[in-house]
Parts: C-alpha cells; structure tokens; sequence
C-alpha cells in the first residue's frame, strides 16, 4: 500500500506542476540571451530585456527573478556606470538573501575600482597644474 | 510482466503513465534522502560542457536552464555573470571548471549546490524535407558542501519540428512551411528549452520526444508546492549510508 502511495505522490507531481502559474516574468530572457552569445553586439538588447523585466516587476511589485538585478547590474559595471552597479548588486542581496556571499564580493571589488580610479582622478588634478610651472622655467 | 505492480490496481498506474507521455519502464525512484537532507536552496550552473561535435550547442542549453530551476523553487545564480566571472579568473573551458572541485567553486559563490550540464551526443538525420535531431545530455546536481551526488538524471530527445502536427492540409501547409524555415535557419533553442524542462520538471513545453523519467529535481523552497514531494520520498529512500544511485542505467562511467 506505501508503495501505491509513493508512485501517485509522484505521478500527482510529475502532473502537477502541468497547471501551476509561473512564478516570475521573465519577458525575452532565453532569447535575448541566447542572442548575445551568437552576436556578442547585441549584449545591448539583454541587457535591455533585463531593464524590462525590473521595471515591470517594479510596477507590478513582484519579485524580480532570481539573478536579474546582479546580471543587469554587471551589465551597467560594463558600460561604466559602477555607482547604479553597485546600487543594483545591493538590490540583489537585498531581495534574494542566497546571493550575499557573491554580491559581496562585486561589490567590495567595484567600491575598490571607484575608489582606485578617485585616486587616478586626484593624481591628474595635482599633476596638472605642475606642468605649467615646469614650462615656466 | 515489466513493472512490478501486483493487484487490480496495476492496471490504472500503467495507464496514468501512458497518459503521462510513459514514465521509464521500471519505477525505481533514485535515492533523493542525500538531497532531502542537504536541502539545497541555491543552485549554481556552471558553462556547460558540450562533448558533441554541435557546435554552439552549449549556448542553447545554458540560455535556457534558468527559468526551469527558478520556475522549480531555487535560487538560480546569473548564469551568464558566472560564465564571465570564471572566464576572467581563468576557467572559460567547461571541461576544466567540470572537474575542478565542487566544494571550493561552491564556497567562491556561496552556493548551497552545483549543477553540471553535459551535452553527450549530437545527431542529425536528414530526411528529405526536415531535419530531426537526437540528443543525449546528462545533469548532475552537486553539493557544495560535499561534493556528493545530489540528484543525476541522463535523457535522449528526439527532436522534429514536424512531429506535433495533428494531420490535414493545413497542417501539410504548416510542415512544409516549417520545414522550409528549419532548413534555412535551423534554431535549436526550443530543443534545449524542451530538454531542461523535461530534466528538471518532467515538465512538456514543447516539440521533441525525450524520454520521460518521472524522477525530477525535487521541489525548492521558493516554490508553493514545497515540501509536497519529499514526504513520500524519504519514507522510501532514508537510509543512512546508502550512496545515491540515480534511475536505472544512470550510472556514470569512469
């Protein structure tokens, strides 16, 4: 009889997932990904379709899917922008508690980037009004 | 007699398999008590290792393995950032992050267990106006804790366009049709889609013929549904000590 009741315990959830609703949007994910890895130069349009998905999940107040913010995030340390980056890492810590460890890690590594390039920035500053002094001589 | 059913009963489960697309012949449920006790809530999907002569095949299935493990309950760490990460530390061959240890890739990304994806094979048969494709590809969930099998399942799919066609002129018009846009720009993104549904839920989402296994990944915990197939589960299978076997024939060779 246990037997009977473990086979139709699977066969109910081998069907049962059949109805149940999606748990996350997910827009043009699979193919706007797949996309980039056979065009490298549409990187623009996932990272486009994972804006997408955020905002739609913000309006909607739904969770956004597990992994979205970090990867758009990533996206946005390419293109430079490493404050929303960061701001975008946090928002996935924050909603998904799994990816602390690895969130962490980006960020600690993209504060030490800002904070390598302020330096550079300073460095510039103070160098150039050395150089017309030199020419002065 | 196949299955080892005994009583007036028998009859009503082979035909719920039947109805369920056929379950594999003999019901021999893997050993899920490793994976019930680990309980692992976060899934880490390395590049795939494609050991078929398809290329790009890798692309197709790593695309499309998110949405399945998100849509089952888990944590899904961005697959494509976890791609790009490895590669800048030096671990852009699938074949060399597949048989780095699992414990300390684990502990770089704090991730409760691993999944690796290998495509096996890779053949296509053309016939005089379509293409049908037969894939093998197997999937290991690893602990990140330690190191152990968690849950392994191995599937063919055949895949053909043309299949799902229910006969009549208009679906003649629609094969050829499909036939013709096959030919010219053959996309195999809703073989992978149909491949990691199939593993991961036994789940149909759309064209190919896999071989259906009725032993997924179990539940996780962001799903509603939680909980609800680990009951009978490890009634049948806890028992300490016993290393985990996956559905018949899964056995993994040296």
């Amino acid at each position: 009889m246990r037997t009977w009741i473990v086979i139709l315990a699977f066969l109910v959830v081998c069907t049962g997932c059949a109805t149940q609703k999606p748990l996350y949007q997910w827009g043009d994910y699979e193919d706007d990904l797949y996309g980039m890895y056979k065009k490298p130069e549409s990187a623009k349009e996932y990272q486009e379709t994972l804006r997408i998905i955020i905002e739609r999940c913000d309006e909607t107040g739904q969770k956004a899917p597990p992994g979205v913010r970090a990867e758009y995030g990533y996206g946005l340390y390419k293109e430079g922008k490493l404050e929303e980056a960061i701001a975008s890492f946090k928002k996935e810590r924050e909603l998904w508690p799994e990816s602390y460890v690895l969130m962490n890690t980006l960020i600690t590594n993209v504060e030490k980037l800002m904070a390598a390039k302020q330096v550079d920035d300073e460095e510039a500053a103070a160098t150039e009004p050395a150089a017309p002094a030199v020419s002065e001589e | 007699m196949i299955l080892p059913f005994k009583g007036a009963k028998g009859p009503i489960v082979v035909a719920l398999c039947l109805l369920l697309g056929a379950c594999a012949p003999k019901l021999t449920p893997p050993d899920y008590s490793l994976f019930i006790e680990e309980n692992p809530g976060s899934i880490l999907v390395v590049p795939v290792l494609n050991s078929s002569p398809q290329v790009g095949a890798a692309d197709y299935f790593l695309a499309t393995i998110t949405v399945p493990l998100a849509e089952r309950g888990y944590y899904v760490f961005p697959v494509n950032l976890v791609k790009e990460l490895l590669a800048d530390a030096g671990l852009s061959d699938p074949g060399y992050v597949h048989t780095t240890d699992t414990v300390k890739l684990g502990k770089l990304f704090g991730t409760d267990a691993v999944l690796y994806v290998t495509i096996m094979n890779w053949e296509a048969k053309y016939v005089v106006l379509t293409t049908t494709v037969i894939v093998g590809f197997e999937y290991e969930l690893r602990s990140a804790k330690s190191g152990e099998t968690l849950w392994r399942t191995a599937e063919t799919m055949k895949y053909d366009p043309d299949y799902s066609s229910g006969g009549g002129l208009a679906d003649l018009i629609v094969d050829v049709v499909e036939a013709a846009i096959t030919k010219a720009k053959p996309s195999y993104l809703p073989l992978a889609r149909q491949a990691n549904w199939m593993a991961i839920s036994a789940k149909h989402v759309g064209p190919g013929q896999p071989t259906v296994r009725c032993f997924p990944m179990l539940i996780g915990p962001y799903h509603p549904l939680y909980g609800s197939d680990r009951v009978g589960v490890a009634a049948q299978t806890a028992s300490p000590g016993k290393p985990v076997t996956g559905a018949e024939g899964l056995e993994k060779a040296p």
